[in-house]
């Protein structure tokens, strides 16, 4: 006699389809928070924590997970395939862009709205521009390579894990 | 339970899982994991591989029915 819980059956073709629509979920919920947080922001709104704990905790979980499933490294070998340059490299020069983007609008802006003549104007440009990129290119690695090598790491060893007694890869 | 028949046809073929997994297009580590009976591949996978190691499906996949 069977004694205990029976796992209830699943018809993996709606397990499938309810997995897309989770999916879809949470990039409309994405969308939402990110149009929100460009709303209020034009608005001059501080209150922007509910947008930033969705957008920010959502990767964080994500990252997470994978890792510990192990399935990030199969998502980086997929990508590395395919594209002509790897993540690694990518996410590197994403850090670079976005520093340096993000460096330049401050410089623009600042020295625009806080200088008093031309020769002020291009001091304060150089000022906060090469100050900003000292400050944020390391942030920005920070928040993107350093998570990505951690989360490689981790999703590595599960995976080594998983195939431990796989002896002969070839 | 692991799949010996898989494994030994790969062989046959002198592909590595990564080259294997590469013309199916999946990654290594899906490929490690049906060998080793961890993951059940979908019947479109099934069939890739079949098809790039010139096996049917009976060869690769099938299993007696186990008495309950």
């Amino acid at each position: 006699m069977n004694i205990g819980f029976r796992r209830k059956q699943q018809d993996e073709r709606v397990t499938n389809l309810q997995n897309k629509v989770y999916r879809e979920l949470y990039m409309f919920v994405t969308i939402v928070a990110v149009l929100s947080l460009i709303i209020k922001t034009i608005n001059d709104d501080r209150n922007i924590w509910t947008e930033l704990i969705i957008l920010i905790g959502g990767g964080v979980y994500y990252l997470i997970r994978v890792s510990s499933l192990g399935i990030f490294s199969d998502e980086v070998e997929m990508h590395d395939r395919s594209s002509k340059i790897k993540l690694n490299k990518k996410n590197f020069i994403v850090s670079l862009v976005v520093g340096i983007g993000f460096s330049l609008t401050l410089a623009i802006r600042n020295s625009q709205r806080y200088a008093d003549s031309a020769g002020e104007e291009i001091s304060f440009f150089l000022m906060i521009f090469f100050t900003c990129m000292a400050i944020y290119i390391p942030v920005m690695l920070g928040i993107i390579v350093v998570p990505y090598k951690l989360a490689k790491n981790k999703s590595d060893r599960v995976n080594d894990a998983q195939l431990d007694d796989d002896e002969d890869v070839r | 339970m692991k799949n010996k028949k898989l494994k030994m046809a790969r062989a046959e073929h002198d592909l590595s899982q990564q080259e294997l997994a590469k013309t199916v297009g999946v990654s290594r580590q899906t490929i490690g994991l049906i060998e080793l009976g961890k993951y059940n591949p979908s019947l479109q996978l099934c069939l890739s591989i079949c098809w790039v190691l010139d096996k049917s499906l009976d060869d690769l996949f099938w299993q007696e029915k186990k008495d309950t």
